[in-house]
């Protein structure tokens, strides 16, 4: 396995069973592998329902019923061992990996915040929850910190509900940053915040990459935040990963239908030509189609499409798809 | 029996207050707000994060909210002085489509039970049969048919062919606006546009002028022709959607623009420069002067004691002390 890998997910099996008319299971993630690597944002791309929340849960090992993983292993390479994050018990994944090293922004976080304490006070106690210390070092450390972030000193005596939402997302990241992880797992961190505020947070983030140089595996529905901080991305469609690739591949050079009809549907300031939506819906993931998932939908579908599903190949350098026009059948 | 007037809807000073929290200060969630849409279809964009009182306005020009001062004149009327039997021409008129189809319909009712309903309450329409047939005019607008949607209840459909529903539903009275609270920011991607479509040929086809509330700049500029440009209960900037868009005048604006993510790579180093933003919301609800004064590359003292009045400049009007120099 190459040496700058910061996390080898294999061939992950995972879903939910639901009991609604009996018992169902919904196959959120089916078969996906990935390699991320250290120092890199690596964007999970999709729409809702694709599996790309799921995933992320699945890597941290955060496996609450009714989520199961059926088959499939993360690696995560440390530096005198490899830890399979999914054999562990959840008692040792708390001792060993959360918050040391990898930290979990799970989708509307910033509401994370107990309302009846201060900004201060949240921090030490989350401090002192994961780091063993005692309480005036906690605090005179998270002033010391909130003050290196670049985030205002005033906001450290304000409750959560006198902040925006965007300044709460903030502290939210910087919490999850204190224990300086190697990985973070960031759900639509800047979803719900308006342009501005986003273009904050996610600032924030980048800002905070580059001084550790750890991994951000970031997940949104949201194709340009891909393309403002992403090195690479994975685009998902139905539980799978139908395409990676560097931020400029991937933005430039699209291959698989889905992703190239998905960009040619989306706006753009300063163009009113007019754009098509894909036709028909995401399939429901209880009774996916055979085959290439995205097949119903596809201008480019084949008989094979139907009854096949495709593998994921390396169509180019460093450039991944799942689609037979690539795959010379 | 309505007199024909020059104006669809004229927004006049409109000041709207509310408490934050139980016991808390009061504050202006519009504040001297002033809104104008002529009688030729059009599609109007109120746009600002949240918290701007895009909503708001939405509400008060829907008769939901009763504004402390100014007056919203619909087609010359006011519309908190009307009279019983002009509150339901008003309905008529005056549609509205919300941010999730899902919440907007009751999850027991089928989703045809609505139709039936608007079509006797509002389009007086009465027989099954001619009900039966408008309703499947207005959904062949937005490309369902009415054995689609039949017999289901709204948990069948996507959020995108229930938003469409809601559309369509709307149109059943033959309405001459119709005002979308962030109607598609909850759809997917590969959805969004379609009912954005939807909006622009309804306009051309049922002379329907739109209020289209959101954040999403690119998707506004897509489908309209005005905007207006909210920050804390004031509108900074309106005019043509170009001329806002492409030549913009407050600093607020520029900074939104210069804010949004795109799909151009060569847009991302530009997209790290360090900006500057809020910290505590409340003190900027508060403010007596501008209300981007904390935020504002350009602040001056005045601009901290007293709120700018409006300016015509170009085609747009701006609310901003640069342009009073």
């Amino acid at each position: 396995m190459s040496q700058d890998a910061a996390l080898i997910i294999n061939n992950i099996f995972g879903g939910y069973f639901v009991k609604y008319n009996g018992s169902k299971y919904v196959d959120a993630v089916n078969d996906v592998s990935l390699l991320i690597r250290r120092n890199e944002i690596f964007g999970i791309a999709g729409e809702s329902g694709c599996g790309k929340s799921t995933l992320l849960k699945i890597i941290y090992g955060y496996l609450r019923p009714p989520l199961i993983v059926k088959q499939g292993s993360v690696i995560l390479p440390l530096k005198d061992e490899k830890v399979s994050i999914l054999s562990l018990s959840e008692e040792e994944r708390r001792r060993k990996v959360w918050w040391k090293v990898i930290s979990w922004i799970p989708q509307n976080s910033m509401n994370v915040l107990n309302p009846t304490m201060r900004i201060k006070d949240n921090f030490v106690e989350i401090m002192r929850a994961h780091m063993n210390i005692a309480k005036k070092e906690a605090m005179e450390m998270a002033i010391d910190y909130l003050h290196k972030t670049g985030l205002p000193k005033d906001v450290i005596n304000a409750f959560p509900h006198q902040l925006s939402g965007g300044m709460r997302q903030r502290l939210v990241i910087a919490l999850a940053l204190i224990t300086k992880p190697q990985i973070i797992l960031a759900d639509e961190p800047s979803t719900a915040l308006d342009v501005v505020m986003q273009r904050g947070v996610l600032q924030l983030l980048a800002n905070s990459q580059r001084t550790l140089r750890n991994t951000i595996v970031m997940v949104t529905h949201d194709l340009a935040i891909h393309a403002m901080l992403c090195d690479r991305v994975a685009i998902m469609y139905a539980g799978k990963i139908v395409e990676i690739a560097t931020s400029k591949e991937l933005f430039e050079d699209p291959l698989h239908p889905y992703t190239q009809m998905l960009l040619a549907s989306l706006p753009r300031l300063g163009d009113k030509e007019l754009r098509q939506g894909i036709r028909g819906s995401p399939p429901d993931l209880s009774a996916p189609p055979k085959g290439c998932r995205f097949h119903p939908r596809c201008t480019y579908m084949k008989e094979i499409c139907k009854s096949e599903p495709p593998l994921l190949v390396e169509a180019d350098k460093e450039h991944f798809v799942s689609c037979y026009l690539y795959s010379g059948v | 029996m309505i007199e024909r007037s020059k104006i669809l809807l004229e927004v006049k000073d409109l000041v709207k207050k509310f408490r934050y929290g139980l016991f808390g200060f009061e504050f202006k969630a519009l504040d001297k707000v002033n809104l104008k849409l002529g009688e030729e279809p059009s599609i109007c964009t109120l746009a600002g994060e949240s918290g701007s009182g895009k909503s708001t306005l939405a509400k008060v020009i829907l008769r939901v909210y009763k504004p402390e001062e100014g007056i919203v004149l619909y087609r010359g009327k006011n519309i908190y002085e009307l009279k019983k039997s002009e509150v339901k021409w008003f309905r008529k008129e005056v549609q509205a489509i919300f941010q999730d189809p899902f919440a907007s319909f009751n999850p027991m009712r089928k989703i045809y039970s609505y139709f039936q309903e608007t079509a006797k309450s509002l389009a007086d329409i009465k027989e099954e049969a001619e009900i039966n047939k408008v309703v499947d005019d207005v959904l062949a607008e937005v490309g369902l048919r009415i054995s689609d949607i039949k017999e289901k209840y709204p948990h069948e459909l996507s959020g995108g062919e229930l938003q469409r529903v809601a559309i369509a539903r709307a149109l059943l009275t033959k309405p001459r606006l119709m005002i979308a609270d962030e109607p598609v920011s909850m759809l997917d991607a590969s959805f969004r546009v379609s009912v954005l479509n939807i909006f622009k040929q309804v306009k051309e086809e049922y002379n329907i002028s739109f209020i289209y509330i959101t954040h999403d700049l690119a998707t506004s500029y897509y489908i309209s022709d005005y905007i207006a440009i909210l920050y804390r209960g004031t509108i900074l900037e309106r005019g043509p959607i170009d001329e806002v868009l492409k030549r913009p005048l407050h600093p607020y604006t520029k900074m939104l623009l210069e804010s949004l993510p795109t799909l151009d790579l060569r847009k991302r180093e530009y997209y790290m420069h360090p900006i500057r933003l809020s910290q505590i919301e409340e003190k900027e609800f508060l403010a007596t002067g501008c209300k981007f004064v904390s935020r504002c590359p350009y602040a001056e003292e005045k601009c901290k004691l007293q709120a700018p009045p409006d300016k015509i400049v170009n085609n747009s009007i701006v609310r901003c002390w640069l342009y009073h120099k």
